[in-house]
């Protein structure tokens, strides 16, 4: 089942008064429901706008071209305001950084029930879920602890828990090992792919890093605001038409 | 200031009770003469109790009674008969003119004392129309001439206090948005995890809002030792100016909380108008 599905995402952005970046040029995605994908490419690839538009976090651009198509689950996400992107994130998504992000005056609990908050869960269900998810990560005896108590492998364990509590349909993760030595990156990998495997949880990647990119069922290919490569393993076909 | 007055002229009707500390009040048969009976800050100045002798403008008095302390007028008032407040005040007179005057016939004031029911101002009319060279005042009169002096006063004091909240408003404003600008990564990791505008704008509001009451709390703190010891101070003076209600208090202090409030929602606006993708790459 297609979990995921998008057409004709543009972006462009703009810098200044005469300087825009066409950062997404056309692009056309798929994910499956229970992939593991990785897309990688170059700086300025577009691969974190894609990230973004997939993550409803900015719309795409209706002008300049066929209007865009985005469907979560089968809905239509592309055209959604604001703040009904923001209830879908907020219930049906999860996000993980390369910066953590976690709120630094919360402790792990709390950064965790941030994400049940926002998706209208609270009480004792939010507080289970949240012991619950990171007790999966690992990390249930470090509940009280604030980020700044915990190392980066830790808090991105945290990170992981918070986008995994409210079971969403999908996990954006982008460049989820940036900031980990490898040793951590080995295990917050593991992480994800554990997920994917025990849990059937959909996570789409942006990475750098070839071994995250091993990692994943597929690796989708970047390049200057289009997919170059889709991964499949019937990908040549699918390579020769998107190379335009 | 020295008063006089035949005792029981008034059959009564006057409704300023007076205690005494000590000794007793003047009666009618003290006419003819030389007693007095002081108020409390007078008493102190002159360091007199019951049986002392005080001088007053030359003149030796007994003290026959010391009033307890009404912090008003009768404070700083010595009270002696009516014969005796008349000679003492024939003598400030230049002599061309007291020659002229009866000294039993000399009067600086009349109160009047209307029967019950009967309309002040038609008796303050009346007398203004037809006594020459005599100008009644009503306690309507009175209470205008001191609400002047005490609207003057309140209306400084509520300057400065609107000063005040023009200042502290401004300050939480600024405050506000130093800390959403310092907070602009978290914000957006909130608005990237689903945190809707409404519910940042909500967090930074309730926050300038506690901002407010713990201020206003501790204004109403200081402000109330202030008030205490400004009236202690004043008290032997009879000069006690500051009164704090508890309608005061509670409304100052809703009033703090509510301009925190208000203070906060321009940079809660700002905030939740943040991309969040812009947000979480602030350094």
């Amino acid at each position: 089942m297609t979990i995921l599905e998008g057409r004709n995402l543009r972006k462009t952005y703009r810098l200044s008064r005469r300087n825009t970046v066409e950062a997404l040029k056309g692009v056309e995605i798929s994910i499956d429901a229970g992939e593991m994908v990785a897309i990688m490419g170059p700086s300025g690839s577009g691969k974190s706008t894609l990230m973004h538009i997939l993550g409803l976090l900015h719309a795409p651009d209706p002008n300049h071209g066929p209007a865009p198509e985005l469907r979560l689950a089968g809905e239509d996400v592309a055209s959604l305001s604001d703040n009904a992107r923001t209830k879908v994130r907020a219930r049906r998504m999860g996000f993980v950084f390369q910066d953590f992000n976690l709120v630094p005056t919360l402790t792990a609990l709390e950064n965790v029930l941030l994400a049940s908050d926002y998706a209208g869960i609270k009480g004792r269900a939010a507080r289970a879920a949240a012991l619950e998810a990171l007790g999966l990560v690992g990390l249930a005896d470090r509940a009280g602890h604030k980020p700044s108590e915990l190392s980066g492998g830790e808090q991105q364990r945290v990170a992981i828990a918070r986008a995994l509590v409210n079971r969403p349909e999908i996990i954006l993760a982008d460049e989820p090992t940036g900031n980990l030595d490898s040793d951590r990156s080995a295990e917050v990998l593991a992480l994800l792919r554990q997920f994917n495997h025990e849990h059937g949880q959909t996570i789409v990647l942006v990475t750098h890093d070839s071994e995250v990119g091993a990692a994943c069922d597929r690796v989708i290919r970047m390049r200057d605001g289009r997919i170059r490569d889709y991964g499949h393993r019937a990908a040549s076909v699918m390579a020769t038409e998107a190379v335009a | 200031m020295i008063t006089g007055g035949v005792a029981g002229a008034d059959k009564g009707r006057e409704t300023f009770k007076l205690n005494y500390a000590t000794g007793r009040a003047l009666t009618p048969q003290d006419e003819g003469s030389n007693v007095v009976v002081l108020g409390s800050d007078l008493a102190r100045q002159f360091k007199a109790s019951v049986g002392d002798t005080v001088t007053l403008r030359s003149v030796q008095f007994k003290v026959v009674g010391v009033l307890e302390p009404t912090l008003t007028a009768p404070d700083n008032e010595a009270m002696v008969p009516m014969a005796a407040a008349q000679q003492l005040y024939i003598k400030t007179l230049p002599t061309l003119v007291a020659d002229k005057l009866n000294v039993s016939e000399i009067a600086t004031g009349l109160v009047v004392y209307p029967k019950p029911g009967v309309d002040p101002q038609k008796i303050a009319d009346e007398i203004n129309a037809s006594i020459p060279g005599v100008t009644p005042m009503t306690g309507a009169d009175f209470d205008k001439q001191i609400g002047a002096a005490t609207s003057m006063l309140n209306s400084i004091l509520i300057g400065i206090g609107l000063i005040s909240l023009l200042v502290g408003g401004l300050s939480v404003i600024n405050t506000m948005a130093m800390s959403v600008a310092e907070r602009t990564r978290e914000i957006g990791i909130k608005r990237a995890i689903g945190a809707s505008r409404w519910r940042i704008r909500r967090e930074i509001v309730i926050e300038s809002a506690i901002i407010g009451l713990v201020g206003g709390l501790l204004g109403l703190g200081l402000g109330a030792v202030i008030t205490y010891l400004g009236n202690e101070a004043g008290r032997s003076s009879a000069t006690i100016l500051f009164d704090l209600t508890a309608g005061t208090a509670i409304s100052s202090v809703a009033f703090a909380t509510i301009l925190g409030a208000t203070a906060g929602f321009i940079p809660a606006w700002h905030a939740s108008r943040l991309d969040p993708v812009t947000a979480l790459r602030y350094e």
